[in-house]
């Protein structure tokens, strides 16, 4: 779902359903991305699938993958009226939080709120971290136009009536 | 020869089809899914039955009449659609999984 305030990271082709994201070379995506999608398709205990959501060295489609599935084998515990698990909806959200927007961590394979817990995630080279820093500054750029910031002419931008304020137009 | 009829009570399948002749009901015409709908939008109806009704219509959503088409019919369609030979299971969880990527509660 597009969201102006809350950009998508790019989708550059759909493995299994899955989404694959840009800023990522070619041979990542065949020797990583896809063999760890194909892994949750195997996972179908919760609690597996909750510890491979927690891992920030997993790729984050399959992460996000897992947590889609996790999240329906959730609801649909509930509706059977099985025991709960260790985990809800709500944590399985937070663990997947900024994994497909424009949270991602430009230097790593994980999301900026990943880096505290873990420090494990793959590195993202550094050409794929400033074109993903430099897509998602653009969205934010033509979102601050729409609403009327104009640049001032020295690479800034300036907000509607105000001489005083000025961020970086990127 | 004329079938010779057994004595006592019938049997409980011979009430049953006797009661749905007597109403003139043709069970290969009844839809289960526009029986399901029309409990679910009636008012008259408990909350929670037509929640179970609503629960049911999504569970299961219909399905083309041609058995070689997987196609479904409703607008619970699964949201992304990949090619069968991709290897996705077809099964609840994985259907809602896919619903649930797609209007992107997993970000």
């Amino acid at each position: 779902m597009d969201d102006q305030l809350n950009p998508e990271m790019p989708i550059v082709e759909t493995y299994r359903g899955v989404g694959i994201h840009a800023f990522q070379s070619q041979e990542r995506i065949d020797s990583v991305v896809k063999p760890e999608i194909d892994q949750v398709f195997t996972i179908d205990e919760p609690e597996n699938l909750w510890q491979y959501v927690l891992s920030a060295m997993n790729a984050p489609e399959a992460r996000i993958w897992a947590g889609a599935k996790l999240t329906a084998m959730i609801e649909q515990r509930a509706h059977k009226r099985l025991p709960l698990l260790s985990f809800t909806v709500a944590h399985v959200r937070a663990a997947i939080a900024g994994l497909s927007s424009h949270w991602a961590d430009p230097s790593a394979y994980c999301s900026l709120f990943d880096r505290f817990a873990h420090r494990e995630a793959a590195p993202r080279p550094a050409e794929y971290g400033r074109a993903l820093e430099e897509y998602f500054r653009k969205i934010e750029r033509d979102r601050l136009m729409v609403c009327g910031w104009r640049s001032d002419g020295n690479g800034k931008l300036r907000a509607p009536g105000d001489t005083a304020t000025a961020v970086s137009a990127g | 020869m004329s079938e010779r009829k057994k004595a006592g009570r019938p049997s409980r399948r011979d009430e049953l089809r006797k009661a749905i002749e007597e109403a003139g009901v043709d069970v290969d015409m009844v839809d289960p899914h526009r029986l399901l709908a029309a409990i679910a939008i009636d008012s008259k109806v408990a909350p929670m039955t037509r929640i179970q009704a609503c629960v049911a219509l999504i569970e299961h959503p219909r399905r083309a009449a041609d058995p070689g088409k997987s196609e479904i019919i409703s607008d619970s369609k699964p949201a992304t659609a990949a090619p069968a030979d991709q290897g996705i299971p077809d099964d609840d969880i994985t259907r809602r999984a896919f619903q649930i990527m797609k209007t992107g509660t997993s970000r």
